[in-house]
């Protein structure tokens, strides 16, 4: 009875997780370049009293094991790299990839961070910067005061013209084995980490890289449908796991009142 | 000697203390930086032994507090203070003792002290943390515990760790106390200060409710045995004695 209890308690819990990555999800709808989560949940260890496979006198084996679990717990919340939506902005420094990969920017300590999210700006210098001015790497020079025109193709040429002359560059994206096994540092930034591999550099629309559209920004792949049906999954699966406490509970309460 | 109304009665006692503890633990989760107690049972010899020499025992409930890392609460408050490993932040006590705490929940005082609710001043590496109270400059800590105002660094927040700190002496009011001898303060290794954050208190509803249900019908299983062992007494003295 009170493994029951327990189990279910656990199960309460997991579904608790859930509920706080599913209203992170639905928070984050209208973040650009924002990557949906979705929980993982595993069973836990099980109680064997009786082993499958095990003699039972006269040549005769168990067929089938007793074995009770005790719940669920959270295993990891994998990240979903799909594609988001592009919306056209009209900026001339913002970029959405279409594809893999990320812009690579340095953070302020001097080490190397990866985004979707392209909607850049410049700075006083003329750097090239996100919105919390981190500076964007991969090939963008900084921006010559007076420049009319920004143009960078689908393959990352870009082009900064002023009024005398023009600035070429190719912009490089990043890429990883495992995009699922970046950390989220929040501020649309990931880090790399063992479990993501090393990032490779490349040129926009070869390899595998996504291609950039300019004037464009890539939005949040979060299904608001998809995150409701699941909202609504995980608070009846708290409700069910709260019946079966209750029912243990009462069973207990049965179980003590057998004496009168 | 009536053993088992003895026994039923310690074990009622035992988990009317273990309901004790998990009612605390359920009235300060609101509070940042509450550290849960868990309720830890032991056997007691009772001294008498049954058939064959087996000890009776009875149970005995002592308190442990559990350090498992508390939800981080975002606030935007800058004068708000999470600590994310298992280190604490230092605060000076009045009789000149330190003690730790993981409720960040800080003020800036007149005098420009850092100071928690109770006016206990923040410490640094080097002493309390002072800043001009005059300068209108934003104060920012960054994730190792580096504190400035505006510009100007102002020291490091003392964040210190310890081999055990399951052996600190809880003070209330979120703090904890070194009385261990042996066990020095360590500089923080894996510890990393949140500005902005509050850690709220690591209790979990969904379990205390689950042990409160178990410790309730434990306290109804051993009042049932008492119930019976009263019975048995009843019976006997009415039976033997003639009387009806």
């Amino acid at each position: 009875m009170l493994r029951a209890l327990y189990s279910s308690a656990s199960g309460m819990q997991s579904q608790q997780l859930n509920l706080d990555v599913i209203s992170n999800n639905l928070a984050n709808v209208n973040t650009t370049g924002f990557k949906e989560s979705r929980p993982q949940f595993q069973d836990l260890l099980y109680d064997t009293t009786k082993q499958a496979g095990s003699q039972q006198g006269g040549g005769n084996q168990l067929p089938a094991s007793l074995q009770v679990g005790q719940g669920s717990v959270p295993v990891a919340t994998e990240r979903i790299f799909t594609q988001g939506e592009l919306s056209q902005t009209g900026g001339n420094l913002d970029l959405a990839i279409q594809g893999n990969g990320f812009f690579e920017v340095q953070m302020p300590d001097g080490t190397l961070a990866y985004t979707r999210d392209g909607g850049f700006k410049t700075d006083s210098q003329g750097r090239v910067v996100t919105s919390e001015g981190y500076p964007v790497q991969g090939g963008f020079p900084p921006v010559p005061p007076g420049t009319t025109n920004i143009t960078i193709t689908t393959s990352g040429a870009g082009t900064y013209t002023t009024s005398s002359g023009a600035t070429n560059f190719q912009v490089q994206l990043a890429n990883f084995n495992n995009p699922g096994g970046l950390d989220a540092m929040g501020h649309n930034i990931y880090k790399e980490t063992p479990a993501s591999g090393t990032p490779t550099l490349g040129t926009p629309g070869t390899d595998g890289f996504g291609q950039l559209e300019q004037g464009s920004l890539e939005l949040s792949n979060v299904s608001v449908v998809q995150e409701m049906v699941n909202l609504i999954l995980a608070q009846r699966a708290y409700e069910v796991n709260s019946k079966a406490v209750q029912a243990a509970d009462e069973m207990m309460q049965t179980s003590n009142n057998l004496q009168r | 000697m009536e053993v088992s109304l003895y026994s039923a009665a310690s074990a009622m006692n035992a988990t009317e203390q273990w309901q004790d503890l998990i009612a605390d633990n359920l009235t300060t989760a609101s509070v940042p930086g509450t550290r849960q107690r868990e309720a830890v049972f032991s056997a007691v010899p009772v001294g008498a032994t049954g058939q064959g020499g087996d000890q009776f025992v009875i149970p005995s409930v002592g308190s442990e507090i559990s350090f498992k890392q508390g939800e981080l609460l975002a606030t935007g408050n800058a004068m708000d203070f999470a600590v994310e490993g298992p280190g604490f932040m230092s605060l000076q006590m009045p009789d000149g003792t330190k003690s730790y705490t993981r409720d960040g929940q800080f003020k800036l005082n007149s005098q420009g002290q850092l100071v928690n609710s109770q006016g206990y001043a923040v410490q640094s590496t080097g002493g309390t943390l002072q800043f001009d109270p005059a300068n209108p400059a934003p104060i920012t800590v960054t994730a190792d515990g580096q504190v400035s105002q505006g510009v100007d660094i102002k020291g490091k927040m003392a964040i210190t760790e310890f081999t055990s700190p399951q052996s600190l002496t809880m003070l209330g009011g979120g703090m904890f106390r070194n009385d261990v001898p042996n066990m020095l303060p360590q500089p923080a290794a894996a510890t990393t200060v949140r500005q902005g954050f509050i850690e709220q208190a690591n209790t979990s509803p969904t379990l205390s409710m689950a042990s409160m249900i178990t410790s309730m019908r434990m306290f109804e299983s051993n009042e049932k045995v008492m119930a019976m062992q009263s019975d048995r007494m009843a019976k006997t003295i009415s039976d033997l004695s003639g009387t009806n």
